[in-house]
């Protein structure tokens, strides 16, 4: 009995290690973003000192940074959206009936998330300035499937292939179309699968930068490359500023991870190539 | 009317998928195969000049290039060394039920949803020389340490970046599969006397073998491709030590415009690391059929 107690508590402060860990960074930036230059520069204690609200004013009203945080938005949900009505039919289509060449479609499927997109910059940037989508939200929305549609088409193949086959079979003899089949039985029971999906989907379409960098227009500016253009302009001066953006783009990602919170509770799974 | 035999049904329900990707991720490599084969620089007056295969020459022999590519792969290395046991290790913690483990899960996910360019923010922050809350914890135990002074010290503030922010990520993929093993198996090696080593070694990890290798693949794929939250804290620097490949294309494409090599070196790094994913999935494959037979 002492030994479990003994590991319950070890247990614990190697949780508690870890969480202060994970969390300290995030708490500093916040801290951060409250402060005075003077604070910034200067040595201030670990603890919050001030609380200069007037930092996240500056940033979102003064300097517009919320009209980034609407881009990414419009850009990040598109894709989603875009993404999971493409990969969830193909990953049903892998899942249950590996046919013929399709058997080798998830490989070539995944090489597009295997390559780094620094690779695809070029690529993806002729091809946009040739049919004029570069600087547009749908540019942008498009260029986001090329890493998210493998990753979405290989989570839900996972989702799908954990519901039991019988039930389809069961509706096919009963006369159930393949269509039917697919969005009476498969979507709904799927639910929680599409759920996780989207949610990494969004994460991944919302922090991306590269493609953002070269493929983001004057108006179409995102969130991010806002961000990574302030902060490496501003070299060691407006540190209060680069923390109040960060923290400005966590929060919706914040506000986002507890909604779906249960899905980080079950966790990620991802299906067989 | 057509019957509607499996073999249409996937075909249509893979079509959609199939047009997109061979839109962006087939048809512009061609342009980019073109560019591979001439001397182009964008920002000057000189037209392309085709020089056959001489940037692919240029990329073999140019000791630069490999020394990018040595440090990306190096990262990659410690990085799997290092956040997948990690990872497991934190997984094994929160297989038991314990009361607050869901605020605790929800709690320990939030760097994952960080944008790696604000990771990069955020660590410039808590290491910003002399003032960083980090670097003066460590000069109270006698460390001075300053991420920007040579190549090892940028490397290790890159390291711990990156196992920061991707750990909870090897986790919560573990999980799943964690929760899922039959508890009776495990109970039955309690009682047989097994110690929790021998537990792990012989029961947990063969159980786990395929998300195991899967979170390895994932990890392995975006380490090689690296940039944002390098970009922003190191720049590459300090001198070029820390540009790792993506960084070296990026500086390539956007700032020197010389669209004939960099469009090389994209499609070298493209098959490469293509090509060393393939031979993970084999690796993965054989795994499965072992386990089937």
């Amino acid at each position: 009995m002492r030994k479990a107690v003994l590991i319950s508590i070890l247990t614990f402060t190697a949780l508690i290690i870890i969480l202060l860990f994970e969390l300290f960074p995030i708490y500093w930036a916040i801290v951060s973003s409250l402060r005075t230059r003077a604070e910034i520069v200067g040595m201030a204690p670990l603890y919050p000192t001030s609380f200069r609200i007037e930092n996240y004013y500056d940033v979102f009203v003064k300097w517009k940074y919320y009209e980034y945080i609407v881009n990414s938005l419009i850009v990040a949900s598109g894709n989603t959206l875009l993404v999971i009505l493409l990969a969830l039919p193909a990953a049903y289509a892998l899942a249950r009936f590996r046919i013929g060449p399709a058997r080798h479609l998830s490989f070539w499927f995944l090489t597009n998330r295997m390559a780094p997109p620094a690779a695809f910059l070029l690529p993806l940037y002729i091809l946009f300035s040739f049919f004029k989508l570069s600087g547009s939200y749908l540019g942008l929305i498009i260029a986001y499937a090329l890493f998210n549609i493998p990753l979405s088409i290989w989570m839900l193949m996972a989702t799908i292939e954990s519901i039991p086959r019988e039930i389809e079979e069961a509706a096919l003899l009963d006369g159930v179309s393949y269509l039917g089949i697919f969005i009476k039985i498969v979507i709904p029971l799927a639910k929680s699968g599409i759920v996780a999906t989207s949610l990494l989907v969004w994460l991944f379409a919302w922090n991306h930068y590269i493609f953002g960098m070269i493929l983001s227009g004057p108006g179409t500016k995102l969130m991010t490359v806002a961000l990574g253009d302030f902060a490496l302009t501003t070299v060691g001066i407006e540190w209060e500023y680069v923390a109040t953006m960060t923290v400005g783009t966590i929060i919706p990602v914040f506000i986002v991870l507890f909604i779906v919170r249960k899905a980080l509770v079950s966790g990620f799974a991802f299906g067989k190539i | 009317m057509i019957k509607m035999t499996p073999k249409y049904i996937s075909l249509i329900f893979l079509l959609p998928c199939i047009l997109l990707l061979l839109i962006i991720g087939i048809i512009p490599l061609f342009p980019v195969i073109w560019e591979s084969l001439h001397f182009h620089i964008v920002a000057t007056p000189t037209p392309p000049i085709f020089k056959g295969l001489d940037n692919f020459r240029k990329i073999v022999i140019d000791p630069d290039i490999g020394y990018y590519f040595g440090i990306t792969f190096l990262l990659a290395a410690l990085v799997l060394l290092i956040e997948i046991p990690l990872g497991l290790g934190i997984a094994l913690l929160l297989v038991r039920r314990f009361r607050g483990r869901e605020i605790f899960q929800t709690l320990f996910a939030l760097p994952l949803g960080i944008a790696p360019i604000a990771v990069g923010c955020i660590w410039v922050l808590v290491l910003r020389p002399e003032v960083g809350p980090l670097i003066r914890v460590l000069s109270l135990v006698g460390i001075n340490f300053n991420y920007m002074e040579s190549f090892w010290s940028a490397f290790t503030a890159i390291l711990i970046m990156n196992i920061w922010r991707w750990t909870p990520f090897v986790t919560l993929t573990l999980l799943p599969a964690l929760v899922s093993l039959p508890p009776d198996m495990l109970e039955a090696s309690k009682i047989d006397g097994a110690t929790f080593w021998k537990t792990l070694r012989y029961i947990i990890l063969p159980m786990i073998k395929i998300p195991i290798l899967t979170v390895t693949f994932i990890r392995l794929m975006d380490t090689l491709s690296i940039f944002d939250e390098v970009w922003i804290l190191t720049g590459g620097g300090p001198g070029w030590s820390t540009r790792f490949i993506s960084i070296d294309i990026v500086r390539r494409v956007i700032f020197e415009t010389d669209y004939g090599f960099a469009s090389a070196l994209s499609l070298v790094v493209l098959y490469i690391t293509i090509s060393l994913c393939w031979l993970i999935l084999a690796v993965i494959k054989r795994g499965k059929l072992v386990e089937v037979s």
